[in-house]
């Protein structure tokens, strides 16, 4: 209670003062926790948006309805314009603001396709091509990736082709299935604790999806298709390949590695043969939605006897009554492991309740299962409640989150297993240009590595307190600073991070300085959003001591290319007094 | 005299055969060695192609779509300024009905030791904003006393118009994995971008990236100046390997001779080339 109260002293004594100006590449991320890595697919998603339209119509509409980290309310707007009964975003600011930030400045009309090449310099040099095209009716998306120190060119790529035919729509080539809300068939990222997490949960998955991550065993590939079916809609999806990962008894581990540059990787790379089937069934109900999933897959591994087959299945939907959404889903599999989760929200003006429960089996596997849960490690199961609160009091928003969580398994000389985190913010709109905020997030959980020293070592609450000024001086220069404290609650001294940020616009060029000079104490590491060419969203971590300085220079060839080169240093040492490690990257945009 | 000439001829021979040319770590393999015309060479050893009608088409067919009539083209040099180190380089293309045609032969080595490329290339455009070109390579390795191999591979170039004074190119070399020899050696897998940057007309800029799989990244910068309306000097470097190139071309009517000066800064080594295009003019 005693460490609560201090804490929300400083709380107090924080504050987080910004402009609604775009400082990132998209503003929205910003707000996001650089702890919690977020889809590539979504910043290709934006690329798109991007380059292929001008403004919000049906089909740029149906393009960011794909985007993960949309609140239901965000999604159900889309759809609505999707459907043309929505023509204006202003109840919605994070949209409309992301909207605005998409479709400003010169645009270059009737563009067929947008292709990125990057080369990054980090240990070896690291070479992605993604490209996305649309001839009439047909779509094309492609992906290529060589890691450092790969031998083969291609060492992974990904396509798709899309298309419509009637009422049906086909996706043949690698491709995602987002059903229910991510117990059988989900993203490669989950849903984490975070502000707004709630409504995430929430928000279902919509079957189908191309798949545009570089996350090289996660994908079906194969056929995926949409239709029409008795009374509601069938997302059914057949898929034959090989992955990176292991067979245990139960279950399998899928590699979230991709690299291919050690005698074992190139061993292991390919080393399971995968068959997958699953069929989506979703109906509308009076005042809701129901959907029923049933899926099955086979694997083997190669120079090995192991063999896996699993078939699953769940039930889901959501009801609506009045101010108050419930939603849940419920799945089996066939090795008897078991998968809940369900809550609700309510909203009235202002006022917001959120509420979800999770159950998850240790071991649980269903095909690409991916759960809003806390904890990565899937061996020992998890069960907990997250609530989140928000309203308004005065001109101060609220938003208040906690989950606490436990394992469903206890390891051999543990003395606890469970876990809770907690967050609060506080914001305020001055004008419309101007605004404070304030952040503290608090967080203890049993460690994810077994050892018994690691345990007690993270077991301590981890307070953070973040705080960000942003400036902007013209149109043409802005500013921002953003100090960051971490401390465990046990009288340990305080990490201490500073970063500054510029950015300028100097005609067809832009130019974007990044600071940051971190004191690191024990453990208590700070994350930081990294010096980001577009469609990159890497967070950087400090671990020691040290100073680190970034910059982008940008050159808009032509209104629909540009070209991107980003360098950093970084000196691990207070006192400069070591080689700095230089990293950089160059970035060519375009689009036909 | 002579046998002092010899002998440390066959020493550098020998050097370039059996030791790290470049590289600390690696050996380069059969095919390793790059086919530029002179005066790619002499721009910083840029890896696609500079002027249309040129070998340059060689190393990056796309150029073959500027090509306004059918031309032909040829160098001949000694690698790394060793006399039993030639290589020569010949092609005959055109634009025909809007896509890009050409053939193309190279030959590396000695007596003992002997490269053999011959590329058959194509190329087309889309929206007069990319250019896309494709080569099928078929490369022949004959080592005297052991006999022969032969695979078959693959490059695909991309050029893209980034505006009216930038142009960005990007290719892979041998996607397809080609191995060669009963030991199955590994044909060079290489991904290669660069920039060419016109601010006027007189001068032109590149910056360009080869990275052989195997290899550390290569980076190449170079300049070329018109000099007069025939005349055209060039001057680049290289790192990884460390070279320093300078050059000329000089343009008389429907010929085009090139001459080209690389300096192998770590090696000490010196190569000269020479390189002649002509295009038929109806």
């Amino acid at each position: 209670m005693r460490i609560l109260a201090l804490s929300l002293i400083r709380l107090g004594l924080v504050t987080l003062i910004f402009h609604n100006v775009s400082f990132g590449q998209y503003d929205v991320y910003d707000a996001f926790d650089p702890e919690n890595p977020l889809p590539e697919s979504d910043l290709i998603i934006l690329n798109n948006a991007k380059a292929f339209h001008h403004s919000l119509t049906p089909e740029s509409a149906l393009l960011l309805s794909q985007l993960s980290f949309l609140s239901h309310e965000e999604h159900y707007a889309l759809e609505q314009t999707l459907q043309g009964d929505l023509h204006n975003l202003d109840r919605y600011p994070r949209l409309n603001l992301l909207l605005n930030e998409l479709w400003t400045g010169r645009r270059e009309i009737n563009i067929h396709g947008s292709f990125i090449h990057r080369i990054n310099r980090t240990d070896g040099i690291q070479h992605k091509w993604i490209g996305d095209f649309q001839f009439d009716q047909f779509r094309i998306g492609i992906l290529g990736e060589r890691d450092p120190g790969e031998l083969d060119i291609l060492d992974h790529y990904s396509m798709f082709l899309n298309t419509k035919f009637q009422d049906y729509d086909y996706t043949i080539g690698n491709f995602q299935m987002l059903v229910g809300h991510g117990l059988v068939s989900w993203r490669s990222m989950p849903v984490k604790s975070d502000f707004g997490t709630t409504n995430s949960i929430l928000r279902r998955g919509r079957g189908i999806q191309p798949f545009r991550s570089s996350h090289e065993s996660w994908a079906y590939r194969g056929l995926g298709w949409e239709q029409p079916m008795g009374h509601g809609q069938l997302s059914a999806g057949i898929s034959h390949r090989k992955i990176d990962g292991s067979i245990d008894k139960d279950h399998v581990n899928i590699s979230n590695v991709g690299l291919h540059v050690s005698e074992n990787q190139i061993k292991n790379h390919d080393n399971i043969i995968e068959t997958i089937g699953l069929a989506d069934w979703e109906t509308i109900i009076p005042n809701g939605i129901a959907g029923f999933v049933v899926g099955g897959g086979a694997w083997r591994q190669d120079h090995t006897d192991r063999y896996f087959t699993n078939l699953t299945s769940s039930v889901y939907g959501n009801y609506t009554i009045s101010n108050l959404t419930l939603f849940s889903e419920l799945a089996f599999t066939s090795q008897n492991k078991n998968a809940i989760i369900m809550g609700g929200k309510m909203k009235h003006d202002s006022f917001y309740y959120g509420i979800v429960f999770r159950e998850i089996d240790n071991n649980y596997f269903a095909l690409r299962d991916n759960p809003f849960r806390n904890w990565n490690n899937k061996e020992l199961g998890e069960t907990g409640v997250l609530q989140e609160l928000r309203f308004r009091y005065d001109k101060i928003n609220v938003n208040v989150y906690s989950d606490i969580f436990r394992r469903l398994e206890k390891l051999k000389g543990e003395f606890k297993r469970d876990g809770h985190e907690t967050g609060i913010g506080l914001d305020q709109k001055f004008n419309s240009k101007l605004w404070i905020q304030t952040k503290l997030k608090i967080q203890e959980a049993s460690s994810e590595n077994y050892g018994y020293n690691d345990y007690n070592i993270s077991s301590v609450p981890i307070s953070t307190i973040k705080t960000t000024i942003k400036w902007k001086h013209d149109t043409n220069n802005s500013f921002q600073c953003q100090l960051q404290e971490k401390h465990t609650q046990n009288n340990s001294p305080s990490s201490l991070g500073i970063q500054l940020r510029s950015k300028h616009y100097l005609g067809l060029w832009t130019v974007k300085w990044y600071w940051v000079t971190t004191k690191i104490e024990g453990l208590s590491w700070l994350y930081y959003w990294d010096v980001n060419l577009p469609g990159e969203m890497k967070s950087k971590v400090f671990t020691r001591h040290g100073h680190y300085l970034g910059n982008i220079l940008s050159y808009q060839t032509s209104p629909s290319t540009e070209i991107h080169f980003r360098i950093s240093t970084a000196w691990r040492a207070w006192n400069f007094d070591e080689i700095p490690v230089v990293r950089c990257a160059l970035q060519i945009n375009v689009s036909i | 005299m002579a046998s002092f000439q010899s002998t440390s001829h066959v020493i550098h021979t020998i050097l370039c055969f059996s030791m790290v040319l470049f590289c600390s770590n690696k050996v380069y393999g059969a095919f390793d060695s790059e086919s530029l015309s002179s005066f790619q060479n002499a721009a910083g050893a840029f890896p696609f192609s500079i002027y249309p009608n040129s070998l340059g088409v060689l190393s990056d067919p796309t150029i073959l779509l500027i090509n306004r009539s059918p031309f032909g083209a040829g160098s001949i040099n000694r690698k790394f300024g060793l006399r039993s180190l030639m290589e020569s380089l010949f092609v005959v293309g055109g634009n025909f009905r809007n896509l890009g045609l050409g053939l193309g032969l190279s030959r590396f080595g000695n007596s003992s030791y002997q490269e053999t490329q011959i590329s058959i290339l194509g190329a087309k455009s889309y929206k007069e904003l990319v250019q896309l070109g494709i080569s099928l390579n078929m490369y022949q390795l004959s080592i005297s006393n052991y006999g022969q191999a032969e695979a078959i591979g693959s490059k695909v170039s991309v050029r893209y118009a980034m505006g009216t004074h930038v142009e960005t190119m990007m290719s892979f070399l041998n996607v397809n994995r080609p191995v060669i020899g009963q030991s199955n050696e590994k044909l060079p897998q290489i991904i290669s971008a660069g920039i060419l940057i016109r601010p006027n007309k007189k001068i032109i800029g590149q910056a360009s990236f080869v990275q052989d799989t195997e290899f550390p990244i290569s980076v190449r910068f170079g300049m070329i100046y018109k000099l007069l309306d025939q005349i055209d000097i060039a001057v680049g470097k290289v790192q990884q390997p460390n070279i320093f190139t300078t050059g000329a071309c000089i343009n008389w009517k429907e010929f085009r001779i090139e001459f080209s000066y690389l300096s192998y800064a770590n090696l000490g080594f010196i190569t000269y080339q020479t390189g002649i295009s002509y295009t038929h003019i109806p």
